[in-house]
């Protein structure tokens, strides 16, 4: 069964390397012919990509271990579900899984009724195809995902591992990374035929946004797991392998912004032709850390992995690529509209799209420094959480505070005196907020957070009253009605602010256990033995594997 | 066995994606694909009118830039 998985990957990169070279060669030339072969060659890739995995299964959940991947991370005792993810806890068998959901995109993205176009579909046929091939590429010739095991039994996947979150985690992670690859080659397809995307938006919007929506859930229930099973030093330790997960999320959220602006004022479009690049240039990073491209994570990772060669040659390809198409095709990026103020909704947008990147690149230059410094053979350079927390930390206050400005701006120019009126309400609701918090004597830094958190709350608050209210009035419906059809009907923008409350309650949390968290290290030296730690009476029970908490002081 | 299954998931793909290059034309596609791209392009326009009198009504736009946009996307519509 493993030499037919083999041969269907190899065939299936066959026939993705044809589709690619057909659908690039057929750019100029837009044959109808040639463009159905190309598409009906993606369809074969995936349909041997699927058999492929439908083998890699069977294989799992038989018990398979002349497989290594199996033998590896499966056992005989193993719960279905755990034998089954146990195909993304390997290496090789990772990035078929995210190769294998890229084509199944890629035949929703042909096949998709509504808001997408032959055209469209047919200029990113080539660029998915040639993504495709790279995975292929990887997990047949980087790597033998159907590497045959001298091994016969070993212990399977590892406790901690075994664990609902981690059910999740990687599945969520590559749909968005798959989702990104879609945006990716909608927008530099686009491109490549010497249109802006405008016209397809739409199609853009849905994958980009559901996307971004996979991606963060995936590092919410990465940071669940991490805090689940502990000793990882709480839900976040900024580990290379994390910073991979949040990288192209951040940027994610600047391109679901700058689309959204496109698509109502024409702005921005260079800004998200970018940053659909670079997102997906992230995503490909994602795989280069956590293979050990840059250093072996201290918490999780693959070991000895010969792919970051691999991808680092293949980010170069696309790099270098999306660059040639933009010069390329540059007089199509003219930017017919007036100039942009920045004293306006574009221009805050832009600002934020801004702070976005700078956040990105801390966490980038936090996180390749160490490997960089140790390959270019200099002493260790240790860049602790302090460093993240420090740097990246207020920024992305900042950004939490500055969902509150945007709203407040007028579109293309915004008078002070519309902005005052405006900002009144949130600003003085925020306040009293932050003065209560003082008065109570919770502390200087809770005040100040509930005035960052609260200046966006009440603007969304403000926002939705006066759109409840503008519907009641200009429409005649009631008031649940008009609120219920605020959201409905202008999604994009009201239901964005219900995303955008979520990440005020995500920034009231992380503030929260960041500043009442305390850190001791104590020995307990029997079981059962109680120490008094951070106001808290604590013991060790060797028998229960945990640490109890006995008794917490008034 | 292998060589068997591999060679026959090869001429079954080869045949699946020559396919095209042999059958006629159909241009029938391409004018059901203009006619949809029209729908997809108004139904776009559609919800950026009903955000752009939103903006307006609540005092995020000024007259003129309500009424240039307004003009210039009916204008699109039609």
């Amino acid at each position: 069964m493993a030499d037919i998985g083999n041969a269907s990957l190899i065939l299936a990169l066959i026939f993705s390397v044809y589709s690619a070279v057909v659908s690039i060669a057929n750019t100029r030339r837009g044959s109808i012919s040639l463009a159905a072969s190309a598409r009906n060659a993606l369809i074969a890739t995936f349909v041997l990509f699927t058999l492929a995995i439908e083998i890699m299964l069977y294989a799992l959940i038989t018990n398979d271990f002349d497989i290594k991947l199996v033998a590896i991370h499966s056992n005989e005792d193993m719960p279905l579900i755990y034998k089954l993810t146990a195909l993304y806890s390997d290496k090789a068998g990772s990035l078929m899984f995210w190769g294998w959901l890229i084509s199944i995109f890629s035949m929703v993205l042909a096949f998709q009724k509504r808001k997408t176009s032959i055209e469209m579909t047919r200029s990113a046929t080539g660029i998915l195809a040639a993504i495709l091939a790279f995975f292929l590429i990887l997990i047949t010739i980087g790597l033998d995902v159907f590497e045959k095991s001298p091994l016969t039994v070993t212990d399977g996947l590892g406790q901690t591992y075994q664990h609902v979150a981690m059910v999740m985690h990687p599945l969520l992670l590559f749909l968005g990374f798959a989702g990104f690859a879609i945006v990716f080659a909608c927008i530099l397809g686009a491109l490549v035929l010497g249109k802006r995307g405008s016209e397809w938006i739409g199609g853009i919007r849905r994958w980009a946004l559901f996307s971004w929506c996979t991606l963060g859930i995936a590092n919410l229930v990465g940071a669940w797991w991490a805090w689940d099973v502990g000793n990882w030093g709480g839900y976040w330790a900024w580990d290379p392998v994390e910073n991979a997960g949040l990288m192209p999320w951040l940027l994610g959220t600047a391109l679901v912004h700058s689309i959204a602006i496109h698509r109502k004022r024409g702005y921005l479009k260079h800004w998200y032709i970018a940053l659909a690049i670079f997102t997906f240039i992230f995503t490909l990073l994602s795989p280069f850390i956590t293979h050990g491209g840059l250093e072996e994570s201290p918490l999780h990772g693959f070991d000895n992995s010969p792919v970051p060669p691999y991808i680092l040659t293949f980010i170069i390809i696309v790099l270098a690529g999306s660059l040639g198409v933009i010069v390329w095709r540059r007089r199509s990026l003219k930017d017919e509209h007036k100039p942009l103020s920045f004293i306006s909704r574009e221009g805050a947008f832009l600002l934020t799209n801004l702070v976005l990147v700078i956040i990105v690149l801390i966490v980038f230059l936090g996180t390749i420094i160490p490997g960089v410094a140790e390959y270019l053979g200099n002493e260790e350079v240790a860049i602790n959480r302090g460093f993240f927390d420090k740097s990246a930390g207020p920024v992305l206050l900042a950004l939490v505070f500055f969902m509150g400005i945007c709203p407040l701006l007028g579109w293309r120019k915004s008078s002070p005196g519309m902005f005052r009126r405006n900002a009144l309400f949130p600003f003085a609701a925020s306040s009293v907020a932050a003065i209560v918090v003082l008065i109570s004597g919770v502390g200087n830094w809770y005040a100040l957070a509930a005035f960052v958190c609260g200046f966006p709350f009440f603007t969304i608050m403000q926002e939705w009253t006066r759109g409840t209210r503008a519907r009641h009035r200009t429409k005649g419906e009631y008031a649940l009605k008009a609120f219920v059809s605020l959201i409905w009907k202008n999604r994009p923008r009201y239901g964005g602010f219900i995303v955008h409350i979520g990440i005020i309650l995500i920034t009231i949390g992380v503030i929260g256990s960041s500043l009442h968290s305390d850190n001791s290290l104590v020995n307990l030296m029997w079981a059962g033995g109680g120490v008094l730690l951070l106001g808290a009476i604590i013991a060790f029970w060797p028998d229960r594997k945990h640490v109890q908490l006995v008794m917490r002081q008034n | 066995m292998v060589v068997a299954v591999s060679v026959i998931l090869l001429i079954i793909g080869i045949l699946f994606v020559a396919y095209p290059l042999f059958r006629p034309l159909k241009r029938k596609d391409e004018e059901r694909e203009t006619i949809k791209q029209l729908h997809v392009k108004q139904s776009t326009i559609h919800s950026i009118l009903e955000e752009l009198e939103m903006d307006y009504e609540m005092g995020h736009i000024s007259d003129e830039e309500y009424r240039e946009l307004d003009a210039k996307y009916k204008a699109e519509l039609n």
